[in-house]
């Protein structure tokens, strides 16, 4: 062994005039950290604590937080507790937001593809070779397809998006994507056909509390989650209505297992009840409502018997609920919750939960369902070039499209036969509706899309039916994504950009709508640790690249592109965003300071807001300017102006179940499970099966088993609880990830994305992910 | 004035299981991620009933802060002590993680902290009590489980709690006297 | 053993990713009996060619732009020998696009997870970047006189700043600048600190990850040469600096 070493340390040339090792004891002690000698209270390490307001961004929800940085690290995140909207807490994804900007596995710098797509061959570019790069393929794109929307564009909300619009618009496609058909279409699309908006309800001075398929106390969303339990007036009624026995049902006064997609059923019956018993607010639906007779009529049918048999909730509860829902009104909350991506025709179910509200007059008031409110910004007058080679959406004739992706189980029943000629016509055209636009690529119909840009969305994890996104992802010419992370959707692009975490950046100002509604904005709580740009960055630097590339502006008048340059590049992008903010904040005098020190910024002491659409004269947002229990424009579209009940779909075989999702209060969606902090919490998930059915199958638990639909199959641990309805599997979200290699979360548990059908709701364009069936067989 | 005599209320009725107290203190006090090494938890109680008719509880626990403090007694090296104000904290300097308070503790309240190179536990967030904040625990929880303050103040929350609602101890038949307080 | 590194030396320095700040800095660390070191106990012409071959393995562990893998390229023959000693085998360069994507591959981004994180931190604590020592290792750097380049978007403890900072460490102490503008006891005492407590804690995870990952034998021959050499650092250093030390614990007293 000695020998060895000594033939290894030949080429250093032997010397003599050792040194005792001993002479050096006393310097490393020098070494070592001081001592932290009596106990002082004081563990923190010494050094230089800082405390900077900024704002979450680890879900949705933006609520206030503190970076407690300590010699230049975030020690801690906590949070704010000044800020109205999330009351002062931070959940659990909140506080692991810490480990964040830390995780090695953050992009780091621009990788350009070298290999195939998905070989994971990269190189690394700075990033003025990445925006060359990318408007050279622009460049490349407009040429050879001569229309600019043939390159699509897919993002997630963020306070970032907005300078995402600007390459967006800036290139002219109108093909752009978001997550909201994955999430709340439904909701939004339902509320909105009966009051216009979608609203809040106000969990905080409500009496009584209807939740159906909302998890308040795992899918947080602030306040709700907050004042739900926190600051339930004294006496409050919860009933919950879920498949699941979830933590929401065990904070209820009453839980009922309801059979999926027969709330519309349960809430049916309760209008029926109101309506026949005269227990509405006569006063409320003269003055406010539209098409009250109608409904009235439509009504009659859906006796609590007839619901019973749907829903198997006891008709005689049902009566009580109708009839204590009433009792309470107008603080009484149907509550509309968020993700609502659950059955076909669910537009008609939120629509259902609307009316129930307007009837009984809780709407607008304390305690009641309140629209959002908001403070507004100022927003800088800009108009982007209008090109000549920009086609419509690949989407807009989505009837033909989506016809697959719509069981002829559901296809319309209301009107006989066929699709709704509307389709897709209530969207937002800037969400599109993700399932149909996948259709409409995939069939290259009426044109090609072949370039694909993707802000912070991972459309191979989130979007269901996993195999026609990869197809999809195939046929691009060029893909951009631009992550935090290499997600399973970066991995298959040919250009990554990394973005730099919410902690190491400027965000512009947000106004926040809500019954409390309030203005945040995020400033750096620590510097970049990498090469990372912020969306505002890289816009500015793509577009500065497209302006060097003639080719790229010869569709629009040369006045316009003066005026672009100007407007858009040298008064925007190429200031710092700080003037960008402060314009934004312009009519409101010490808001910017404000922001920086508190986070967040509200008017009127960020008092709750009611009542500004009950005012004579009020107009809604609808076709007669009412609040309409009969919707005129669905009528028009050939849908059903009210919404009469539609059946769930039904299993094709005995032996199948219906798959629900849903999450956790420990992660969001599919990006957080890999946060250590995160993972201990819960390292795989674990399908959740009803015990009678589970001693059926001769399945125990703790087991594996294997969970196959039409789409695909997974292998899963099952959790063998009589939390579940026989007829119903359930799990969370964000395991299994397709990522090879050692990450947490790789094969641990299943992943929804593969086995979840890709059925759509033909309104609102969304997707119906708790109509998927499938069977359950041991490993 | 009368010392302080603190104590946490929890009122577990509202806790919703969501993990947010367990994740802020593992970062406010360099708890290192792990299955054995945790200050505080959330305990899901068995479920009861049998499907539809079900009940849970969600049970946060953590060091109790025992007046008659079983950990303290059994220490060799006096590195386990109370301070005035009735709190159980380690001198990490002095303990030899000998591990006799991990088995003297009846709660599983402590563990090996390679941080610390001690055992270590819940110190009531102590370094940001006496800076005026509350701790981590108490501060980040959605619905306010927990109430921290001082029993000697009869207008405190706490001792505004423990005068309008019933509480309860965990394991009473131990004598331990705990500074938590479960109101029912 | 017939070897000089000095025109390397001067090519390489002007690439330094470090840079020397000021050397008027005074030593972090006061020795009492800082003669005891005097540059006339150092082998200072070992120490010179200890820390190129530091300085080179460092060049291998960062991202092989065209000028960093010509760079290897050019002087791989110089250091056969020693990679045949410690990795047991003589390395082939391969195309520069294959070393370039391996080396993402293997130290920067992967999907899901990178096998080998180049990071001290990440063999610390949680596996995050930027642990609780690495402030520490900040301090070290700057007070020895070294900062990170500006224009380097780069963190102290990526293994290749470790290996040069090491080697500019030995610059100091060969060349007699160590003693005469600051201690050289805080000079060694950070060679110590650098070598003990951030490179070796992190060889076994690191070395082996590569081992394991690997496509090409480039960096796997890599890899095991820097385990090795760190294995056998005590005995370098005692020859060295005519000190060792045989633990880490050590070190910490």
């Amino acid at each position: 062994m000695n020998n060895k070493i000594m033939s290894r340390r030949k080429f250093l040339g032997l010397s003599t005039g050792a040194v005792a090792g001993a002479l050096f004891g006393p310097h490393l002690n020098l070494l070592m950290a001081a001592p932290e000698g009596t106990f002082d209270y004081s563990i923190l390490p010494k050094g230089k604590r800082e405390y900077i307001a900024s704002n979450c961004d680890m879900c949705v929800n933006k609520c206030g937080i503190i970076g407690e940085v300590v010699n230049g690290k975030l020690h801690k995140i906590n949070p704010n507790p000044k800020n109205v909207k999330s009351r002062g807490m931070l959940c659990a994804k909140g506080n692991a937001g810490a480990a964040i900007p830390y995780s090695p596995d953050r992009l780091k710098t621009p990788l350009l593809r070298t290999g195939k797509r998905g070989e994971g061959k990269w190189k690394e570019i700075s990033w003025d070779e990445a925006f060359k790069y990318v408007a050279k393929n622009l460049a490349d794109l407009k040429q050879k397809y001569e229309n600019r929307s043939s390159v699509a564009f897919a993002s997630t909300e963020g306070f970032q998006e907005e300078f995402y619009y600007y390459l967006v618009n800036s290139f002219g496609s109108l093909n752009t994507v978001r997550h909201t058909t994955l999430c709340l279409s439904t909701n939004i699309q339902g509320w909105s056909s009966v009051f216009g908006s979608f609203p809040d309800a106000d969990l905080a001075n409500a009496e009584y509390v209807i939740m159906l398929g909302s998890d308040r106390a795992q899918a947080l969303i602030t306040p709700d989650s907050v004042d739900f339990q926190r600051y339930k007036p004294k006496g409050q009624k919860l009933i919950v209505l879920d498949p699941r026995f979830t933590e929401t049902g065990a904070k209820a006064d009453r839980w009922y297992p309801i059979k999926p997609r027969t709330d519309q059923g349960f809430v049916l019956a309760m209008l029926h009840v109101i309506i026949s018993e005269n227990l509405y607010d006569r006063e409320f639906v003269e003055t406010y409502t539209h098409g009250f007779d109608e409904l009235k009529e439509m009504v009659k049918e859906y006796t609590p018997e007839w619901a019973e048999k749907k829903c198997e909730i006891p008709a005689d509860d049902i009566r009580q609920i109708a009839r204590e829902f009433a009792d309470h009104a107008p603080r009484s909350v149907i509550y509309p919750g968020r993700r609502s991506s659950f059955y076909s025709h669910e537009v008609y179910v939120r629509q259902t939960f609307a009316i129930l509200a307007a009837v009984c007059g809780c709407w607008d008031t304390k305690g009641a369902v309140v629209p959002k409110a908001s403070i507004p910004l100022t927003t800088h007058e800009i108009m982007f070039p209008f090109f000549g080679q920009t086609m419509d959406r690949v989407d807009k004739d989505a009837v033909n499209l989506v016809k697959d992706v719509v069981p002829s189980a559901v296809q319309c029943p209301m009107i006989g036969t066929g699709l709704p000629n509307d389709s897709c016509a209530f969207l937002s055209e800037k969400d599109g509706s993700w399932v149909t636009f996948r259709e409409a690529v995939l069939k290259d119909d009426p044109y090609p899309v072949r370039g694909f840009f993707c802000f912070k969305q991972n459309p191979v994890q989130a979007v269901p039916n996993v195999q026609k996104t990869m197809k999809m992802l195939e046929k691009m010419d060029f893909i951009c994504v631009i992550e935090q992370q290499m997600s399973d959707t970066a991995w298959y692009a040919d250009i990554v950009l990394p973005h730099s975490t919410y902690l190491e950046s400027w965000d512009p100002a947000h106004s926040l709508g809500g019954i409390w509604p309030i203005v945040e904005m995020r400033q750096p709580v620590i510097k970049p640790l990498f090469d990372t740009k912020t969306m505002f960055e890289i816009s500015g630097g793509i577009i500065h690249e497209m302006l060097k590339i003639p080719s790229l502006w010869d569709d629009i008048e040369p006045s316009d592109l003066e005026d672009f340059k100007k407007n858009v590049v040298e008064d925007i992008l190429d200031k710092p965003i700080q003037d960008y903010i402060k314009h934004q904040l312009s009519k409101y005098p010490g808001a910017y300071e404000q922001l920086l020190k508190e986070g967040f910024y509200t008017v009127d002491g960020g008092k709750p807001v009611y009542g500004t659409t009950r005012k004579p004269g009020f107009l809604f947002k609808s076709k007669t300017g009412k609040i309409e229990l009969f919707n005129e424009r669905y009528k028009e579209f050939g849908l059903f102006p009210l919404p009469k009940y539609c059946e769930p779909l039904k299993p094709q075989d005995p032996g199948e179940y219906r798959f629900l999702v849903g999450r956790n209060a420990w992660n969001t969606h599919t990006s957080t499970q890999n946060n250590p902090y995160l993972w201990e919490i819960q390292k795989e998930n674990s399908v959740w099966l009803n015990t009678g059915e589970a001693k059926k199958l001769g399945i125990a638990d703790g087991e594996y088993v294997r969970i196959k639909s039409k789409i695909g199959e997974q292998r899963i641990k099952a959790y063998v609880t009589e939390k579940i309805r026989p007829d119903c599997v359930f799990y969370v979200n964000g395991y299994g990830m397709k990522s090879p290699g050692m990450s947490r979360v790789y094969k641990s548990g299943a992943s929804e994305a593969e086995i979840i059908d890709d059925v759509l709701d033909t309104i609102s364009g969304g997707v119906c992910m708790h109509e998927t069936f499938v069977t359950i067989n041991k490993a | 004035m009368e010392k302080k005599r603190y104590a946490i209320v929890l009122d577990t009725k509202k806790c919703l299981n969501c993990k947010a107290c367990t994740v802020a203190c593992k970062f406010e006090n360099y708890v290192p991620v792990g299955d054995d090494t945790y200050r505080i938890w959330v305990t899901e109680l068995p479920l009861q009933g049998k499907f539809p008719h079900l009940h849970q509880d969600f049970q946060p626990s953590q060091c109790q802060h025992c007046e008659n403090t079983p950990c303290e007694k059994v220490c060799p090296t006096k590195a386990t002590f109370k301070t005035p104000e009735g709190v159980v904290l380690v001198d990490y300097e002095k303990c030899i993680l000998c591990k006799a308070c991990m088995t003297a503790c009846p709660y599983d309240a402590r563990f090996v902290s390679e941080h610390h190179e001690a055992v270590e536990k819940c110190t009531f967030c102590m370094h940001r009590v006496s800076e005026g904040r509350e701790p981590a625990c108490v501060e980040t929880c959605p619905v306010r489980v927990r109430e921290f303050g001082d029993l000697n103040d009869p207008n405190s929350r706490v001792s505004r709690l423990l005068s309008s609602r019933p509480y309860m101890q965990l394991k009473p038949e131990k004598n331990t006297r705990p500074r938590l307080f479960y109101v029912l | 053993m017939e070897m000089n590194f000095e025109s390397l030396k001067k090519e390489i320095l002007s690439q330094l990713p470090i840079k020397n700040t000021d050397s008027s800095i005074p030593g972090f660390y006061a020795m009492d009996d800082a003669t005891a070191l005097g540059k006339n106990r150092v082998d200072a012409a070992s120490a010179l060619v200890f820390k190129n071959i530091l300085f080179y393995l460092g060049l291998i562990f960062r991202y092989p732009t065209e000028q960093i893998y010509s760079e290897i390229e050019t002087r791989l023959d110089t250091f056969t020998d020693f990679f045949v000693d410690y990795g047991g085998a003589a390395p082939q360069l391969p195309p520069i696009e294959e070393l370039q994507s391996e080396y993402i591959r293997l130290f920067v981004n992967n999907q899901g997870f990178v096998p080998a994180m180049p990071y001290a931190s990440c063999y610390q604590s949680e596996g995050l970047l930027m642990s609780d020592q690495f402030y520490r290792l900040r301090q070290i750097m700057v007070k020895s006189g070294f900062m990170v380049n500006e224009t380097v978007k780069e963190l102290e403890d990526h293994i290749a700043i470790l290996l040069e900072f090491c080697a500019g460490l030995l610059n100091q102490l060969a060349s007699g600048q160590a003693s005469s503008g600051k201690s050289s006891g805080a000079c060694v005492a950070a060679l110590m600190e650098v070598s003990y407590l951030y490179i070796e804690p992190m060889m076994d995870a690191f070395c082996d990850r590569i081992h394991a990952y690997a496509y090409d034998d480039f960096y796997k021959i890599a890899g095991k040469t820097l385990k090795s050499l760190m294995q056998d650092a005590d005995t370098i250093y005692d020859q060295l600096l005519g000190f060792r030390i045989h633990s880490i614990n050590e070190l910490q007293g």
